[in-house]
This record gives structure tokens, sequence and C-alpha cells, in this order.
């Protein structure tokens, strides 16, 4: 696996490439990076070349110019396909990164061959009958640069609040040491977008992954019956995180439906 | 300032980079990366090529396969400068990137214009030892549960009184190390740079500030070295070319542009 830079107007975006083929372009989640896929990549690489790029203010990408809205970034993963040549894309999108995905899917169809939705979220309302996503306590809030270092601190506890792996901790805090004060605004971003009213406009062949111990797990039911022909690929007890966690797993999810698509 | 990688065999190196003409390659110190370099590039790069690498298991650059020497980390900058198509550098380096400048230049003295050697040191006996390393500054740290191992590292980054963002940005550069990162001080602590001074056929600036630790061996360094010049800066920092990145640039044009070589 390489990792690169490509030049788009807005900036530098930082990605990791490998692999030969059909473009599949993996997009992140919020306050991540393209890391999260650096295990999941080896597994797709051998039949596609698999592309995963840093959002504006994420991972080794230059920071957004203004605190992005989900339509931005879609914007800008167009930006970047522009620039490395790529017509058409096999979308993958995690969390936030699912919402860019959907974004682009309605807006430039002629963008995306196929997608695949790992855990998009949504707040449902009560009457909704769907339950509660209970994100953990203060876990988007604005965390400054302190002078007895109390913030890295909280960036670790955010880190480790899913009970992952210790590498699995120091890489999702080293994010967020790598994000600083703003990379937030990408979780703000993704809490404002609501994917709904957009979902019944795809038109390419769609799964739906849902992770049944991601906090998302709850709607992910909803979100494959307002896609239309979408496939619902349910991976019992899957963790959030499941990219980085279960990247075996993940990738097989991704590749079945892949082949059964084509 | 654009970002980029060069691929040389040992893997990735990361770099920036900006500006046309001759080249100057900067080299960072132990522990840290390109980005001390930052401030300092704007300067240099309206006249000059300038590239700062992070070295293997620094920054965004991969890890090196095994514990390298300062050889080792030389012979990847020579490899860089093939990837990049550059024939012949001049060369500035900081603490441990001066040692590692100092080997190219001896080693690799074809690919080496000329030199700067900031704060540069040698290992003293017992007795003698004119600075003393901050307690605990440079042991083997290793990832928590809880969390301790990173305010290891910020108090390793803080104990030099620098600015707030200088000190955030350090921590982040001993996360992106990990617990591998002190090598590079441990190989910069193992090299004895005094035999190979008198070797270096280049123009050469010996350049240190008051308050760097190591300021007081850069005299018995610029004697070493033939037909050196030397440069103190009165009252400058350790860290200079972060702190003090337009004095630091300033020191370094008027070398590169007046070298003044009498050999």
């Amino acid at each position: 696996m390489k990792k690169a830079y490509a030049d788009i107007p807005e900036g530098q975006i930082h990605y990791r490439i490998e692999g030969s083929g059909e473009p599949i372009l993996l997009l992140h989640a919020s306050v991540s990076s393209s890391d999260e896929y650096a295990k999941v990549i080896p597994f797709l690489s051998k039949k596609y070349c698999a592309i995963a790029m840093d959002f504006p203010g994420n991972g080794n990408s230059d920071p957004a110019p203004h605190a992005y809205t989900v339509e931005e970034h879609a914007r800008t993963v167009v930006s970047f396909m522009d620039t490395l040549g790529i017509k058409k894309a096999i979308l993958v999108g995690q969390h936030i990164g699912a919402k860019m995905a959907v974004e682009i899917a309605v807006k430039q169809p002629q963008r995306v061959s196929k997608l695949i939705l790992s855990n998009i979220g949504f707040y449902p309302e009560p009457e909704e009958g769907l339950g509660t996503v209970i994100d953990p306590p203060n876990y988007t809030g604005l965390v400054e640069i302190k002078a007895d270092g109390s913030h890295v601190m909280e960036w670790w506890r955010r880190s480790s609040c899913w009970g992952h792996p210790l590498d699995v901790v120091e890489e999702s805090f080293l994010e967020k040491v790598r994000a600083g004060p703003r990379g937030e605004e990408m979780h703000w971003a993704g809490e404002a977008y609501d994917p709904r009213p957009k979902l019944p406009l795809i038109k390419c062949p769609t799964q739906v992954i849902s992770a049944t111990r991601d906090v998302f797990s709850i709607v992910q039911e909803t979100v494959h019956k307002l896609i239309p022909g979408s496939t619902l690929t349910v991976i019992e007890n899957g963790p959030i995180d499941i990219d980085r966690v279960w990247p075996k797993e993940f990738a097989e999810a991704i590749l079945g439906f892949l082949n059964k698509s084509s | 300032m654009k970002r980029a990688y060069a691929d040389i065999p040992e893997g990735q190196i990361f770099y920036r980079f900006e500006g046309n003409g001759e080249p100057v390659l900067l080299l960072h110190a132990g522990v840290t990366s390109s980005d001390e370099y930052k401030k300092v590039i704007p300067f240099l790069s309206k006249t000059y090529r300038a590239i700062a690498p992070d070295f293997l298991g620094n920054g965004d650059s991969d890890p090196a396969p095994f514990a390298y020497d300062i050889i080792d980390h030389a012979r990847t900058m020579v490899h860089l400068l093939d990837s990049l198509g550059i024939k012949k550098a001049a060369v500035v380096g900081q603490h441990v990137g001066g040692k590692i400048g100092l080997e190219m230049a001896v080693t690799w003295p074809e690919r080496v214009s000329k030199l700067v050697l900031s704060s540069p040191n040698y290992p003293e006996a017992e007795e003698e030892k004119s600075f003393k390393d901050p307690p605990n500054f440079m042991g083997r740290v290793e990832l928590q549960k809880d969390g301790s191992h990173l305010m290891e590292w910020w108090r390793r980054s803080a104990l030099w009184g620098h600015p707030l963002d200088i000190t955030n940005d350090r921590t982040l550069e001993y996360v992106k190390a990990g617990p591998r990162g002190e090598e590079i001080h441990w190989a910069g602590g193992a090299y004895d740079p005094r035999p190979k001074l008198p070797l270096v056929k280049c123009p050469t600036l010996v350049f240190s500030a008051t308050h760097d630790p190591f300021c007081s061996m850069a005299e018995t360094v610029h004697k070493l070295t033939p037909g050196s010049k030397l440069i103190i800066l009165e009252n400058g920092p350790i860290d200079i070319d972060r702190l003090w990145p337009k004095e630091f640039a300033e020191v370094v044009l008027n070398f590169l542009n007046d070298p003044g070589s009498e050999k």
C-alpha cells in the first residue's frame, strides 16, 4: 500500500492506494482518516484499485477552509476523483463517510457505479419506535488545547470509550490529535445531515451494512427499506468501527455483495 | 508549501517542499519531523528549492525496518536525493539531523555542496558534562491502557517552556513516532561526530544559540571542521528553527548565498 497526495482546488488531499482494476473509493468516519481502512485495503486490492482518502481537516489532508458540511465534503470527493482521473467508482462509506457517498450518488449518479453504506446514521424521533441512538457522554464537544495537557487525556477518553484493543485506541487517538480542536466539526456536520430524504433517490446497486453492536444498528432496517432494491447485510455482534476492528469480516461482506451484483 | 511522499528502497519518505533553484535539504532533530521547519521554509523558498523530509520512524514517513544508526539514516537521505533526481544539495541539520548531514558530507561528499550544523553535539565524559539531559528524557515509553504514556510525552514536550502550540506539535510527533520513537535519540547519542569533522571538504557553517544546551560544544566542532564558519546567536533558544524561524533562516541564507569557503 502506498500513501500519496493529490492536489485538488481546495488543497492537498492525502490518500492510500493499492491494487489495479475498477476503482473502489473508501470514505472514512468522523475525526478519523484513511488509516481506518489500512487493514481492509489488502483484501480489496486483490481485485480492485482500492483508494482511501482523508477528508479535509482529518488525517494528513489540508484543513478545510471553514467548517464543511456533508455536501461540501462530498464536493471535495468529486474533485479528488477528477484529479485522479476517476470517472466512476464504487463508493464505500463508514458512518459520516456514508453520508458523503449518498450525497454523491444522488447528485452525481454518473460518478457512482455501486454504493456500500456501512452503519450510516440518523437520530430517530421517539414516535418512530426505533429506540434511541446513545452516544457516549460528551463525545463530540469542542476540545481546546490546554497548558497542562489535559486535552490529550480527553481525546484518549473518547478514543478508549468503545473498549477497543489498545492498538486501535492508539490509532483512533492519533486521529484526534492530528485533527486538533477543529476535528469535531466533522461530527457536527454529520449530526446536521439527515440522509432519509435522499435515500429513495439512489439509483445504483446499494448495500447496507449493519454491525449489530454499532450505535446506529437500530436504524439500518429503515435505511434498507428507504433505498429501492438495496441489499441488507447484517454482521452479527459486529463492533462499532467495524472496518478497523473486524477488517476481514468487513471486506468479505463488501466482496460478497460486489461479486453477487456484478 | 506542498507535502508529498518519495518512494525509496527502504519505504516511503514524507517531505514538505517549496520553491525552485539550488536544493536545500533540511534535516530535523530527534523524535520530531519536517514540521519543525514549516516556518523556516517560506524564507528559504524565495531563492532556493527547500525540501524537508521526515526520517524513517518519525513524522509521517514509514517506520524504519530496525533501529537505525546515523549512517542508516544518512543513506536514506541519499536515496531520497536519488528519488528526487537531485545530484547535489546544501544540507542543513538540527541536532541529530546535523549528525546525519555530517555523515552524508563525509561518506557521500559528491552529494553535499554546503553543510550547516545547527547546535551539533558530541558525547561528553560523565565528569566533564556541560549539559545534563532532563530527567528520563530518552527512555522508552510504552503504550498504557489508561493513556498515561500520553502525559509522559506531553511532559517531555512541555519541559522546554515553549509556547502551547509548539508543545502540542511536539506531542503529536511523539505520538506519531510511538514507543520506537526514542531510537533516533539513542542513535544520535551513540554517534561521536568528532573523528568525522576533519574529513569534511565542503563549506561548513557551525551554528548555535546561547540557550541551546549544546551551545558550549559549537566551538570545538568549529575547530575540528577545517575552514568552517562559527555563528552563535545571543539568547537564541533550543529548537531555534521552530521558535526563531526568521533569525534561523537569515543565518542559513547568509551562509548559502556567500559560504566564503577558504578551501
